[in-house]
Formats: structure tokens, sequence, C-alpha cells
């Protein structure tokens, strides 16, 4: 079938059910849609660095966000939401989870494709589709929406609480709907693929964890969503026909009474933040089962303490459900649900450190080869230590009084699905570009690449931790008139340069994406010796992945170093002949 | 296990900056963290909040800088072996050392939430108002903080939201009320007696907004149709400034507010002043 | 269930890279209850928003027109109309089965949209009180949710010559089964809670 198979160049690369070119075109999608969410942090920190100079190019370039030259209050907050949006929905979900979940999953547990080709294709043109409506609040009257990602109403419920409350709010919530939709099709394939299309002798505890996470992930996700859909729809009722779900009475607003009636703005924070914890495991669990499996790559050894991996894996998942309230320790709600939240959330760490230490341990006794995919992981598994650190802060009722809305929860969502998930998702593509495309990525400059990103990035954002301990408040468009953040000035100034040398340093790894892809070192299918089922097919796979049989799997993913020299290693479709079976 | 020399790779640069690129980050991480960040206390509960932060900074710090160190040394021995020396532990090796880390946490992060984090929520969240304490209501609206004492008898007066007007009564206050006669309303300046228990009841007019006092360790967040109440006890003379800290709009980064702790005296006399104006 | 040296393999594994009849049934039920599942997790959205909001003091419960009770009787058969057919039950066969079950829809919907405006008619209308707003906006998920499930039902009638026609009638049923369930779930929450 596979050999017969020539459908033609826009059936093959554009409309195309191959699980590999969805891939990819989520991928190159979402790192398209990352440089525009990378633009945007720069405009925010050219702003918080330099409050109070002026910017002639950036008026020429963007004349309604910069009158005379100083950034309106109203597009910078504008800029910060849709920052948020587009890194978490349009960049990682789009580059991590669905974009290296459709390459991952059939190769992985040894299937021809997804389970629903059609749906998956469905899925990434509904992906792309939600993407260029939420760009394109950008061009309409009042500018993109500005009530932060978290859209809490009433500012996101009423066109005249801030100019991008008007026609942007609005596009922000039909195109979370559709990528909702498209997020709902991508979650059934990989959950459907992973559970029934295993290959022969990959049983369950035969995953590699980077499966296992994007199982976990894909069943958050699509169990978590279905909330935001409705609160969506609630809000779009209260919008545009005058409902009162989230909207009390007694509002007036730029000094007109408003008609609104016994609402509750609480009710949207309970529905957003039932989707949005899960939704930040959704990011990054598929970074921590990247990380898992390249480590043991670049260190010749399995994985360390697997089984309790999975167990840590399943146990975060059914935890992020049911703490979705320390978001809200002072929003005033009840004060002895603050205590249940808070107890719960720190049991939440207990599964997390299980997980961390042992990617840590890991690398004990290994003989590490520091390539760059194995350098990111390092990176992100320092990251996700660091930024589980700063959790227990947030997570705790007590601390979080104080640290509430302030920068320290900016430097920990950075640290967690913004490093973790930005460190797993470089090592990914590092780790399986050759198989990708045949050739591998420049290893000077992608390690150059790692030293421009990682050294800055723990900079600023650990930095940011220690901003908020100062209580320097988040979303705002400037400090210069409090006097207890006079200090802040100088902080703020230097995390900005960072953030610049941090940008530069993309520019490094889109020379060497680009350079690659087509002057890139040929490679062989296994250029890495990893023993995952991907690398035992030529790079990139042919279309059906494994010709006419399916691969039979007899072992684990972490078959390193059977003998104990170092150089070893058996694939999963090696038999017991060939090598010993340790797990 | 053993390792013999031939088994070493010679020495080579990458892996040392790697190493040291992990352990600074350890090291210099918490001599950075070392000392005073938050801003100086000045209020009762906010004492137990600090020991809470206090109590999460040595114990993380510890935390962070073992596990850093322990990358570093991992990738340096790494680096430099030609086999691996351990392979695989033993599966009892493994829980015992899951089960370890689960007790850790639970120790930690659990004890100190038990043993130091929920008496001060409950101080905080629970504590009713003694019969001395100063009551003043603070109305939130884009962008300013209303300020209002309920004068000498104790009872604000009611509002009514058709009689609000930004200029001359941004709070709709009902002055044919009996009770709103002696009621002083102000723009963003809050004044309180030191050392004696503050009631502060709060109210939005339109957006969410956020009661932030970074020095008293104080936030709450105003939602319009609750009416939150806060009980605390300012320890320290001094203004101290008063944030939003919940995104209300495109003015929410000067939604500024002073909070003014005075004496008794100066107390009684700003209010004296206050009245006055009204 | 075949086994190799190293251990069990599922029984719908097999080295063949295209799935059999069997197999593809078996993966879309699997895929339909997952979906399924998300469906259920919005209706429980839904229900969480509808269970706050009636604490509110302007709640003012609104009594449906006797309509919905004929509305819940045709979907109702609608299903079992389905089901029979499905199953080649009571003279039916797959085809009437499927085109009855979507002419019962169909006259569901014209009900629903009666239903509307016979509480359009008592001056009840959408902004009328929460519980009102409720009632329009369930009703409207729940359309949308069956609109949806007729067009497949639709394209599954037109296609039945096609392979897994079977399957493919079962899918259908399982859905549509479900949201007769979820309207009478529906009903009941807005009827008596």
């Amino acid at each position: 079938m596979s050999e017969a198979h020539d459908p033609g160049f826009i059936r093959r690369y554009i409309f195309s059910t191959d699980h590999k070119i969805i891939g990819i075109q989520y991928i190159l999608t979402g790192l398209v849609m990352g440089m525009v969410g990378g633009l945007l942090a720069v405009l925010i920190r050219i702003q918080l660095g330099w409050p109070t100079a002026q910017w002639e190019l950036l008026e020429r370039l963007m004349p309604r966000g910069y009158p005379s030259g100083f950034m309106a209050p109203e597009f910078y907050i504008s800029v910060v939401t849709m920052h948020g949006t587009i890194m978490v929905f349009f960049f990682i979900s789009y580059v991590l989870v669905s974009g290296f979940g459709n390459y991952l999953v059939p190769l992985q547990v040894g299937a021809k494709d997804m389970a629903y080709p059609l749906l998956n294709m469905l899925s990434y043109w509904f992906a792309l589709l939600s993407a260029v409506v939420m760009m394109a609040s950008f061009l309409v009257e009042g500018g993109a929406a500005a009530a932060g990602w978290t859209a809490y109403p009433p500012l996101s419920a009423i066109a005249s609480a801030v100019p991008g409350s008007g026609l942007g709010q609005s596009i922000w919530l039909v195109s979370m709907a559709i990528f909702i939709a498209s997020f709902t099709m991508s979650g059934l394939n990989v959950v459907a693929t992973i559970f029934t299309m295993r290959a022969p002798g990959m049983t369950m505890m035969r995953l590699p964890l980077t499966i296992w996470s994007y199982f976990i992930a894909a069943i958050l996700g699509l169990l978590a969503f279905p909330p935001l859909t409705a609160a969506a729809v609630l809000l779009l009722f209260d919008r545009h026909l005058g409902t009162s779900f989230f909207l009390p009475s007694g509002l007036v607003v730029a000094g007109q009474p408003l008609s609104f009636q016994g609402g509750s703005p609480l009710l949207w924070q309970h529905l957003f933040w039932f989707l949005g914890h899960p939704e930040v495991y959704v990011l990054i669990l598929p970074a921590l089962g990247i990380v898992g499996d390249v480590l043991p790559a670049f260190t010749r050894k399995p994985v360390f303490g697997y089984r309790l991996n999975v167990y840590s894996l399943i146990a975060v998942g059914v935890l992020s459900m049911v703490v979705w309230g320390h978001h809200m320790f002072v929003s005033g709600m009840s004060p002895f649900t603050g205590e249940y939240f808070t107890l719960a959330t720190m049991v939440i760490t207990i599964p997390m450190t299980v997980y961390g230490v042992n990617l840590v341990a890991s690398l004990f006794g290994g003989r590490m080869r520091l390539a760059t995919p194995m350098l990111f992981s390092l990176a992100a598994v320092a990251l996700f230590g660091s930024g589980g650190f700063g959790g227990l802060f947030l997570g705790n009722a007590t601390a979080d009084m104080q640290l509430h809305d302030t920068y320290f929860v900016v430097g920990h969502f950075h640290f967690m699905i913004g490093g973790v998930t930005l460190m797993g998702t470089f090592a990914a593509l590092y780790f399986w570009f050759p198989k990708m495309f045949g050739r591998s990525m420049h290893e000077g400059f992608g390690k150059l690449h790692f030293w421009g990103t990682f050294a800055p990035f723990f900079m600023v954002f650990f930095g940011q931790h220690f901003l908020g301990l100062q209580g320097m408040p988040r979303r705002y468009y400037a400090f210069n008139t409090y006097e207890y953040l006079e200090g802040t000035a100088g902080q703020n100034t230097m995390l900005s340069v960072l953030v610049m040398v941090l940008v530069a340093a993309q520019f490094v790894f889109m020379v060497n994406f680009l350079w690659s892809l087509f002057k890139g070192q040929p490679v062989e299918a296994n250029p890495w010796a990893a023993t995952t089922l991907e690398w035992t097919v030529a790079s990139p796979p042919p279309h059906g992945n494994f010709g006419d049989t399916l691969p039979a799997v007899h072992r684990w993913a972490y078959e390193y170093s059977p003998d104990g020299t170092g150089e070893d290693f058996a694939p999963q479709t090696a038999g017991p002949n060939d090598a010993p079976i340790t797990a | 296990m053993s390792e013999t020399r031939d088994t070493r790779l010679p020495f080579s640069l990458e892996p040392v900056l790697v190493g040291l690129l992990f352990g600074s980050i350890g090291l210099f991480g918490v001599i950075y963290g070392i000392g005073e960040w938050a801003p100086e206390l000045a209020s009762r509960h906010g004492a137990g909040i600090d020991a809470m932060m206090t109590y999460l900074m040595v114990t993380t710090g510890a935390m962070f800088l073992i596990g850093h160190l322990a990358m570093a040394l991992f990738i340096w021995q790494g680096s430099r072996r030609t086999r691996i020396s351990h392979r695989l532990a033993s599966p009892r090796f493994e829980k015992r050392l899951s089960i370890a880390l689960g007790v850790l946490m639970a120790v930690v992060a659990e004890g100190g939430v038990v043993a130091i984090g929920l008496p001060v929520w409950n101080e905080y969240f629970m504590a009713e108002a003694p019969p001395d304490a100063v009551t003043v209501e603070v109305v939130g609206q884009q962008f300013f903080w209303n300020v209002r004492y309920p004068g000498a008898d104790g009872e604000f007066g009611a509002t009514d939201i058709q009689l609000m007007d930004d200029v001359v009564n941004p709070i709709g206050l009902d002055r044919s009320d009996p009770a709103a006669v002696d009621d002083i309303v102000w723009l963003n300046e809050i004044y309180v007696p030191v050392n004696r228990p503050v009631r502060v009841v709060l109210r939005s007019k339109d957006m969410i907004h956020s009661f932030f006092l970074p020095h008293l360790r104080v936030k709450q967040d105003v939602i319009p149709g609750m009416v939150p109440e806060l009980v605390f006890v300012p320890t320290r003379e001094g203004t101290f400034e008063l944030a939003c800290a919940e995104l209300c709009g495109l003015g929410h980064y000067r939604m500024q507010g002073f909070f003014h702790v005075v004496s008794d005296a100066e107390f009684t006399s700003q209010l004296e002043r206050l009245a006055s104006e009204q | 269930m075949t086994t190799t040296a190293t251990g069990t393999i599922a029984p719908w594994a097999s080295t063949a890279p295209d799935p059999t009849a069997a197999q593809r049934a078996m993966r879309l039920h699997f895929g339909l209850w997952m979906f399924l599942a998300t469906v259920t997790m919005l209706l429980a959205a839904l229900s969480s928003a509808y269970l706050v909001r009636r604490s509110g003091t302007d709640w003012r419960p609104v009594a449906l027109p006797s309509l919905v009770w004929w509305n819940t009787l045709v979907l109702a058969a609608s299903s079992a109309v389905l089901e029979l057919g499905r199953r080649r039950r009571a003279g039916l066969g797959l085809a009437t089965g499927l085109a009855g079950a979507s002419l019962l829809a169909g006259v569901f919907i014209v009900g629903q949209v009666g239903l509307w405006r016979a509480l359009a008619a008592q001056g009840i209308y959408l902004l009328t009180n929460p519980h009102s707003s409720f009632i329009y906006l369930l009703t409207g998920v729940h359309a949308v949710h069956l609109l949806a499930a007729l067009v497949v039902m639709l394209v599954t009638l037109a296609t039945l010559g096609r392979r897994d026609a079977d399957t493919r009638a079962a899918l259908c049923a399982t859905f549509w089964h479900f949201l007769t369930g979820a309207w009478v779930y529906l009903l009941a929450l807005v009827t008596w809670v």
C-alpha cells in the first residue's frame, strides 16, 4: 500500500492525513506563532526596562500602539494578554503537545498512523484557523483582548471597561472555541492511538515515558477543556445577549450604571481554573516525558525508576483536577476552601518530587555525552526543580497572600510552563530533527543556542521571583510612581537586557533550523543510538511508517548498556536472544 | 563500583563549563537570595507570613543548592567515563527512595503549611473585629480607591447607584439617610491608628480590584457583588503604599493609594480635618 | 490471546498494519466514548454553573410548557426506532431505523423551536431571569449537538452501501442514545432543581 501511494504534492504536504506531515505542520505553525509571542515579549520588556523612553521607530511601525513614541497603556495590556495567550495556546500547545504528539505517538507505539487520520487533518486546519483568527484581533477597533489570558469578567465582559474588551475580546473567545475543538480532535486521536494501536508486545508498561506523558496530557485536555468551552459560551452570552451569568448587579462602569443582575464573577474563575490548572500539566507533562527519554540516550543507562515515574505521571494527572482553587486564594472564596486547596496542592509536590529526583538520579553513574538535546534536557530538569520550589510558595495560601499576582507568579510560571516546556521543546527539536528531515542540526550552533538561551532565561525569571518578593505586582504598565518599588528599576532594566540576549539567541536557532533543513549532515536511521521504535525505520520514515509488518516489541524502551559497557543498546524490537531483557 | 584510570576520558573543557553552569546556578542563586527582600514589615499577622516565607526560603534554598550541585557533579563525573558505573537500581531501592522523598516532601511542604501556614491563615481570615477596631470602607473603581469612615455613629449610611457621580458623589452616598450624615468620604488616602485593629470593608463599583498593602502583608481581591472584610493590626507608623493587584483596565498600574498609619492623636485630628472638608 | 516469549499481547494487536473490521469498530467506539466523556464534562460544567447561579437572589423559577413532555416522548421514540432498526427487530431494517429516527429528530427540533415560541408567548425571554437564560442556553446547546448527530446520521443513511455500515450505525445509535439521556438529564435539571 505504502509503495503505491503517490497522491501528489498538495495531498502529500498540504492536505495530508499522514501524522508525520501533520505533526511537522503543527510544529512549523507553532514556531511562527512562537516568534510572534517572543516579539510581544520584547515589547513588554522594552516598556518595563525603559518606562520613560521614547521610541520613534516603534511609533512608525505601530502608530496606534505608540502615540508620540510612548507605549499606550491599553496597548501594553493587550500585548501582555496576547503574549500569554499565544505562548500557552499557540506555541507550546502546537509545537510540543500537538506537533510532537502527532509525530511521535504512532511511531513510538508502533502504528501505521493515528487512529483517525481524517480527524487529525481536520484538527490541524482548525488549529491554523484559530491562530489566524487570534492574530486578526490585533487589527480590529480597540485592538486585541486586554483582560489577561485569564479573561476575568467583568473586565472581559464589558466593552467600555477597556478598549480591548470590544471586538478584540469576542474574537479571542471565538478563537479559543475553535482552538478547543481542534485540541479535542487531536486529544481523541492521541488517546485512542495509544490505547488501541500499540504494536504487538507493546504493553502499557513498555511505553516510553514520552508516550505516557502524552497519554495523560491528552486525557487531561479532553476532560479539562469542556468547562472552558462552557465558560466561553456563557461569557459570549453575557457580552452580546445581555445575560448575567458572570455579571453582578450594581455595576457602574465609566460613570454609566449597567443593568446586569445577580451574576457571579467568581464562577468564571472557578470554571477557568478548572481548565487552567490541568492545562499547565497538559503543557508540562510532554516536556517531562521527552526529557525522561532523552536523558537515557545520552547517559547510556535506563531512566531511574521507570515504574514510579509512570505512577507519578498518573498521580499528577488525577491530582491536577482537584487543586484549581490555589489560583484563587485571595479571591474571597471561603477560607476553609482555601485550606483544602493548600493541603491538596501540597500533595502534588510528592509525585512531582519523585519524578524530578528520578530524572536527576538518571544522571548518576551514566556515561554522559553533552550533545545539544542533552544540554536542553538538563536545562529542563534544572528549571523543573527550581520552578517546583517556587510552587511551594504559591501553593501555600499563607505565603500566597503576599505573592499572589506579583512577579513571583510570573517568574514561577515562566520557569514551569515557559521554561521546562521551552527547553523540552528544544530538546525534542534537536533530538528528532534528524528523524523528521533525514539531516542533523549543526551541533556548534546548537550549543551556542543553548548557552544563549538557558543562561539568560534562568537569570531573567529567577530575578522575577525576587521582584515578586519585593512586592512588584504583575500586569503593571509602569512602576515609577511607587516609592517602595524604586529599587526594582535597575533590576527591571537588567532583566530587559537579558531578554534581548535571549531573543537574539533564537535567531541562531532559526538560522540553524533553516540551514540544516537543506544543508545539514545526512543521517542514518538511528544517529543517537536510541532504543525506541521510530529509530528502527529510515529517516525520514516512509508513509505508513513500518511498511507491511508492524514491529513486534520484546522489551521496554530503556535497554541501554544491557551488558554494562556503555556502548551497547538494544532497540525495543530486539528479541530475547539478541540481548538480555532487563525490564 | 570501582573505576579504573583507563576508563576515564581525557580532560575536556565543555563538561567543566556545563557542570560549572549548573553548579553556579545553585550557588549564586542561593547567595543572591539570602537577605531581606520583602518590604519592611508593618503589621502583626505579617510576622507570621514572613515566618512562613523564611521557612520556605531556607528549605527550598537548601534543596535548590543540593539539587544543582548534584547535577553539576553527575555531569562532571559522567562526562569523563567511558563505561557506565551504575545501570539499574533494584526495584526495592527505587521504591524506598520514592517513599523517602514522599515523606520528606510531606514533612517539608504539608508540615510547613500545618505548623506555620494555617495558623496565620486562620488568624487573618477568621479574625472577628474587636469592639475597639477602627472601621473603614474602601470602594474600588477604575482607577481610584474611595475611602469612607462611618463617623461618630459608627454606621455607614445607605448608598444608591442612581446617586453616583464621579465628581461629587463617587460612591452614591444617600445624604438623606440619618446614618449617612456624618459619613466621611475621601479619595485614595486612608488614615488608621497604630497598634489598633483595623476593619476594612471592601467593595468594588466596576471591575475586580485587589487591595494590596505590601508592607502590611495584606492582599484581598475585591470582586464586584461581594463585600469581603479584613481585620489586621498595623504595628508601625508611616505612610505605606496601596497598590491594585488585579488587572482592572488600562490604568491598573496607577491605581495607587496611601495607607497612613499614625498615632491615636494624629488619627483623631486627621478625621476631624477630613470631616470638616466634607 | 496470543503470547510471545516476552509476555502477552493485547487481543486486538497484530503485525498487520491495516486494521480488521473488528479493530476498526473497536477503535471507533473507543473514540466515541472518549468524545462523549468530553461532552459529559461540558454538561457537568454547565450544571455546576447552573447550581452556583441558582443561589443568586434574583432566581425566579420558570415552569416549562407541557409541550416539552411531548418533545421528550418524540426524542425517546426516535432512540427506540433507531435501536430497533439497528437490531432489525419489530420488522424494521437498518435503513428504516435511521430514516425513522432522523424524521423523529426533525419533529423534536421543530418541537423545541415551538417550546421557545411558547415561552416567548408567555413573556419569558432569554433575559427575563437567570433561570430562563439557562433554559434557552441548555436547550440551545443540546439542539446544536443533536443537529450535529443528525447530520452524521443522514450521512450514514446515505452511505449504507459502503463498508462498516453496521459499525457506523451502532456509533450513531450510541451518540443518539447519549443525547436522549442528556436531554432527560437537562430536563430534570431545569424542571426540578
